[in-house]
């Protein structure tokens, strides 16, 4: 019925506007002003107005609202129309001479684009982009990129990044837009970081809880460590969750996991091992930009380790002119060149950084020729080219390589190389793809020439990864993204070979090559519903170990050993070995209580497939890894998280509190006196146990101002049991710091000097104490009892440092091109000799007696200065 | 170059050591067995003491025990205490290859420790020791001074899996420090000449350099490979974690108690030289 009478409806319209009009042009008519007198009218009184004094109207009066509408003086048709157009109230159309109405359907539109340093060019991560200063907004991914689908109509858009001036737009936002901003990095005097550096609460509103970012450029960032060296790993230590055993101890636990269990990822390849001598990361802080730490909730779209992702990139290269920068420290030296080959289009990249002193710190000034001798370095490349808006070319890689050198007879070398191809795409302004493939190895060669037995030792892992990434946005608060990667592991254990083969008396050992494919899809969703935050989705994890291999099969009920190997399966090329699945489900909800506070809550669950074996106290980088297999299973971690997050003062003041729990299963672990060298049946060496670890998390940072900072407390246990039975009891791990406190601040005093200073807190790592000693053989040796758990006396230190940039201008006020600052340092400042260890050993004086010596690393204040300039 | 390393190590001293007196708990005085049987037609020793407090007295020796070694045969060899602790054979006698034996020591209290048994593996021969030297600056004197170590020629036999022990002398005295614990596995030159990368044993021009190289077991060699990890990387971040050293010895009266050390059987090769070039 109401069908017959829309269409009679048009009918007469037509024929009205047939009989009447055809003669007239649309412009002349709509825009003479109307005849009728001004006054409030109902909408379809109104237009009945309009059609009587001739305006073509077509519509179905049933489908327009019942409104009252205001017509004012001198308005005419199209100036009308074109209002409650804007008003959302009808919206109209052109078809040949008639103008057709409807009733108003909200349409959506996308902005999309990236977020670039007006700079350099460089893109910039995790900026904020806001709509109308509201809740409504997004941040920038990990390529600059932003897209964000909203209702058509007028916006004000607002981009904050920590370190940029706030950069406000409007724009009338009636059709799909693309909106790339270049933001003005903040120029640093006194009063304008006062007023330019507004940060946004992105803490409060994110849905992914537990995060840790360091911006290499912030003044945060540039901390120094000792020497003078910044170092984003150190500074990450300077956060809550994130420890290390020792001040010479490489590999950082990240609530209660093991130094194996964390994915670290420079341009989304993996690392296998992320540090130079003396715990200096492989990261030249030249060459990278930021680095997030991932240790609670993490999103589906990482797996294949269980404690914590560590992402790092690496800068994109100056997009705009070409420019030097580098320093020199007694550390080491750095130097860095980046600039355009096409303007705006594409540009590169090339670094490397050169120890400078020998780094080992118990010699590093010796003079014996026999004295060893540590150095490393570290090239990163990167290249970029965007020839259009849609589409987005990476090429990024890294070489480190580590010398050592031991004494007369033997050196090695160490490190780590990458490459990695990535391809942006935006197929829609909603549809953000990112297709990434890498190479990733990590290797080290010994190397000894002391005949008869000279040899070479290698080993070696090396990955290749095809991984593909869509998000979709359907609006601002409802995001889907999706995707699936595939590693491909290829592992050489360890061969051996003579040095000289026709002298040397050694055999070659080859131990069997290890293969995997290591694979992963998920879907995670996110979105936003009145106050809450969801972020859910799931990782399907598959591993397949695959041969050629020879597996040993033992007897049951029995630890695995030589003497219990029953049977040797052979596998073929390609067979599989053995294929483990997991589901991978990771939810996180964030719960607005009110503005600027939120309380968020997470679980995830994540399968490790990849182990490092090692069973030393700290990481060795000759420690190989070694897959899942046949024997060993894969390590899953549960972990929930709960915290409280609240900002103060327009987020002048970021806080947070979280607790954790964390269940960590089939751990690795060794039986005593294992002997993982060369060992083709290292099961034999392993035992699994299970671990939890939980605590709570404080946090309080000052994010703008004169002084910026942050205060960091972390209250933790980690445990761990061999568990056979499940009936023995949980022990802490040798990494168990309870109380951790950490704070670092800065603050700038004048246009040119600012300093800093941190201080670190922590509780001692546990160690057994000896029971008694004996004599064997003239050498003493001390018998522990295993029950006497203790711990080394707390450690604390303070550092300092003052930042002196160079002159700006030059005498007749133009910018100087030449751009120059000193840090100098103090590592250590009041000289605190904390304890590493406890050595426990027979007393020089008094033959036969024992004596425990601490040892500290560094028993002495120790100044760096460090000379850094560009142009 | 050396004046630029030292003004940085004036600047920058770094480690340190400080002995520190601890709460330990109280000692548990259990029995400390050291002792062998070789191939060599000699007295042969072993050494009974008890552990003590860490930082406590030396140890105190075990002086009234009944002490006695047996081979599979049944042929019982007793040994007579001989002052501190010290119990020597009565009659020299030598290990024959192959041939199994086994300690026992019967102790005041009555309680029977025991070994396992251990057969004496076979001995391999120093073909040749020859001293080479080099050169190092000297720490405390302008100049360098010439450092002489010993290069030895053994071959490793093919056919059965082999472990070595290499035990330095200097002028007869033996070198007892943790990092002379030297012992080889043949994994790597299976029936091949044996490594010999010795330059950390050093010796001054006119030294007598004598060198054993011992055949072991390997329960010997897992015993020894614990003993020197836990004495000599203990308490560095290269170390592996606290384990109690055991070794095969047993109180079978009272299975609970641990027995420390060690009973080994070997067979010996040695030889001697000047160093001098």
């Amino acid at each position: 019925m109401l069908v017959k009478k829309y269409y009679l409806s048009l009918l007469f319209t037509v024929g009205l506007m047939l009989i009447n009009f055809t003669c007239l042009s649309q412009s002349s008519f709509l825009d003479q002003s109307l005849k009728s007198g001004t006054g409030s009218y109902n909408l379809s009184q109104l237009l009945d107005l309009l059609r009587s004094e001739g305006i073509p109207l077509a519509y179905s009066s049933d489908k327009l609202p019942n409104l009252s509408i205001q017509l004012n003086e001198n308005e005419t048709p199209r100036s009308l129309l074109q209002r409650l157009k804007r008003e959302r109230i009808i919206d109209f159309s052109y078809s040949g001479p008639l103008i057709l109405l409807s009733e108003y359907i909200e349409k959506k539109y996308t902005i999309n684009g990236v977020i670039k340093d007006a700079g350099t060019g460089e893109y910039l991560i995790g900026a904020y982009v806001q709509l109308n200063q509201s809740t409504v907004g997004t941040i920038t991914n990990g390529y600059g990129y932003y897209s964000l689908t909203v209702p058509e109509g007028e916006y004000t858009i607002s981009i904050k990044h920590i370190g940029y001036k706030e950069y406000h737009t409007t724009i009338d936002l009636n059709q799909h837009t693309n909106l790339s901003i270049s933001a003005e990095p903040t120029i640093t005097t006194l009063e304008e970081v006062e007023i330019n550096s507004i940060t946004s609460d992105i803490n409060v509103t994110s849905s992914i809880p537990s995060t840790t970012r360091i911006n290499i450029n912030n003044k945060e960032g540039q901390i120094p460590y000792l020497l003078g060296a910044v170092d984003l790993i150190q500074n990450a230590l300077l956060h809550p969750g994130i420890s290390t055993t020792g001040e010479d101890a490489s590999g950082i636990h990240v609530r209660g996991g093991r130094v194996d269990q964390n994915l670290i990822l420079l341009d989304e390849a993996t690392i296998y091992n992320p540090n130079h001598y003396i715990r200096v990361s492989i990261f030249n802080p030249e060459a990278v930009n930021d680095i997030k730490v991932l240790k609670g909730f993490i999103p589906p779209s990482y797996g294949g380790r269980t404690s914590s992702v560590i992402e790092v990139r690496q800068k994109e290269g100056n997009a705009k002119k070409l420019s030097y920068s580098g320093s020199v420290g007694p550390f080491s030296t750095r130097a860095l060149i980046e600039g355009p080959f096409r303007k705006g289009k594409s540009s590169f990249l090339a670094s490397v950084r050169q120890s400078l002193i020998n780094l080992n710190i118990n010699d590093f000034g010796g003079t014996s020729v026999r004295r060893d001798r540590f150095s490393f370095t570290d090239v990163n490349l990167k290249v970029n080219a965007k020839p259009n808006k849609y589409n987005t070319y990476y090429l990024s890689g890294y070489i480190g390589s580590d010398r050592n050198a031991f004494g007369l007879s033997s050196k090695s070398n160490w490190g780590n190389k990458m490459m990695n191809f990535r391809w942006n795409h935006v197929f829609s302004p909603r549809v953000f793809s990112n297709l990434s493939s890498y190479v990733s190895e990590y290797s080290y060669r010994n190397e000894n020439f002391e005949e008869p037995g000279a040899f070479v030792s290698t080993s070696r892992i090396v990955d290749y990864s095809v991984k593909a990434d869509l998000t979709y946005s359907f609006n601002p608060n409802n995001n889907v993204n999706f995707g699936f990667s595939t590693i491909f592991h290829r592992l050489k254990p360890g061969d051996r070979e003579p040095f000289d083969e026709t002298i040397s008396s050694t055999n070659t050992i080859r131990l069997d090559t290890e293969h995997a494919l290591e694979s992963g899809s998920y879907l995670n969703h996110e979105l936003e519903y009145g106050n809450f935050t969801f972020n859910y989705g799931l990782r399907y994890s598959f591993f397949h170990n695959f041969g050629p291999d020879q597996v040993r099969v033992y007897q049951s009920g029995v630890p695995f050993a030589e003497s219990t190997i029953t049977d040797t399966l052979s596998f073929a090329q390609n067979e599989v070995i053995q294929f483990y699945h997991h589901a991978e489900p990771r939810v996180s909800i964030n719960w607005k209580l009110r503005e600027a506070t939120s309380l968020k809550a997470s679980y995830s669950k994540m399968v490790q497939y990849l182990h490092l074996i090692s069973n030393t106290l700290a990481p060795s980088p000759t420690d190989i890894w070694k897959l899942s297999d046949y024997h060993i299973l894969p390590s899953i971690t549960h972990q929930y998280t709960l915290g409280l997050y609240k900002n103060f003062k327009q987020n002048m003041w970021e806080s947070s509190a979280e607790v954790y729990y964390k269940e960590n299963l089939n751990n690795i672990d060794y039986r005593e006196g294992a002997d993982l060298i060369f060992n083709e049946n290292i099961e034999t060496e392993i035992i699994t146990s299970r671990g939890r670890a939980y605590g709570l998390e404080l946090y309080l940072a000052k994010k703008y101002g004169p002084v910026t900072g942050w205060l960091s407390y972390t209250l933790s246990r980690t445990e761990n049991r061999i568990d056979p039975d499940n009936t023995s009891v949980f022990i802490v791990t040798n990494f168990d710091k309870p109380h951790n406190l950490s704070t670092s601040w800065v603050m700038k005093l004048s246009d040119r000097l600012s300093i800093s200073s941190n201080f670190t807190y922590s509780t001692g790592i546990p160690l057994i104490l000896p029971r008694d000693k004996y004599i064997f053989e003239g050498n003493l040796v001390p018998f522990f009892g295993l029950t006497n758990l203790s711990r080394l006396p707390d450690y604390h230190r303070l550092d300092f440092s003052l930042t002196l940039q160079g002159k700006k201008l030059r005498k007749n006020g133009a910018p100087r091109k030449f751009k120059s600052y000193w840090v100098f340092s103090l590592y250590n400042v009041y000289n605190r000799k904390n304890v590493n260890n406890y050595f426990f050993r027979e007393s020089a004086d008094n033959s036969g007696l024992g004596e425990i010596v601490q040892y500290s690393i560094f028993g002495a204040i120790i100044p760096g200065i460090t000379y850094n300039f560009k142009f | 170059m050396k004046k630029i390393f030292s003004v940085v190590a004036f600047f920058v001293i770094l480690s340190c050591e400080e002995v520190v007196i601890i709460d330990l708990p109280p000692e548990l005085n259990l029995l400390v067995f050291e002792g062998s049987v070789s191939d060599r037609l000699e007295v042969q020793s072993i050494r009974l003491t008890r552990s003590n407090s860490f930082s406590g007295q030396l140890n105190p020796a075990v002086e009234d025990a009944t002490v006695s070694v047996e081979d599979r045969n049944g042929d019982v060899y007793p040994f007579n205490h001989d002052g501190n602790g010290v119990y020597l054979s009565d009659v020299p006698f030598q290990g024959i290859r192959n041939m199994e034996y086994r300690a026992n020591v019967v102790l005041s209290d009555g309680d029977i420790v025991q070994s396992g048994w251990s057969d004496i593996p076979p001995n391999t021969n120093i073909v040749l020791l020859s001293v080479d030297s080099f050169e190092e600056n000297d720490p405390l004197l302008s100049g360098n001074l010439t450092l002489f170590f010993p290069r030895i020629t053994a071959r490793d036999s093919a056919d059965y899996p082999n472990y070595y022990r290499w035990v330095f002398f200097k002028n007869g005295e033996k070198v007892t420090d943790p990092e002379s614990i030297t012992i080889q596995n043949d994994l790597f030159f299976d029936g091949n000449f044996i490594p010999n990368s010795f330059s950390q044993f050093e010796y001054n021009e006119g030294e007598e350099i004598t060198v054993e190289l011992q055949a072991i077991n390997q329960n010997t060699f897992d015993f020894l490979a614990l003993l020197k990890a836990q004495i000599t990387t203990l308490g560095s971040s290269a170390s592996t974690t606290p384990a109690n050293v055991t070794g095969n010895l047993t109180n079978t009266t009272r299975p609970s108690i641990p027995v420390l050390g060690h009973f080994s059987t070997i067979s010996i090769s040695s030889a001697s030289a000047i160093a001098e070039n």
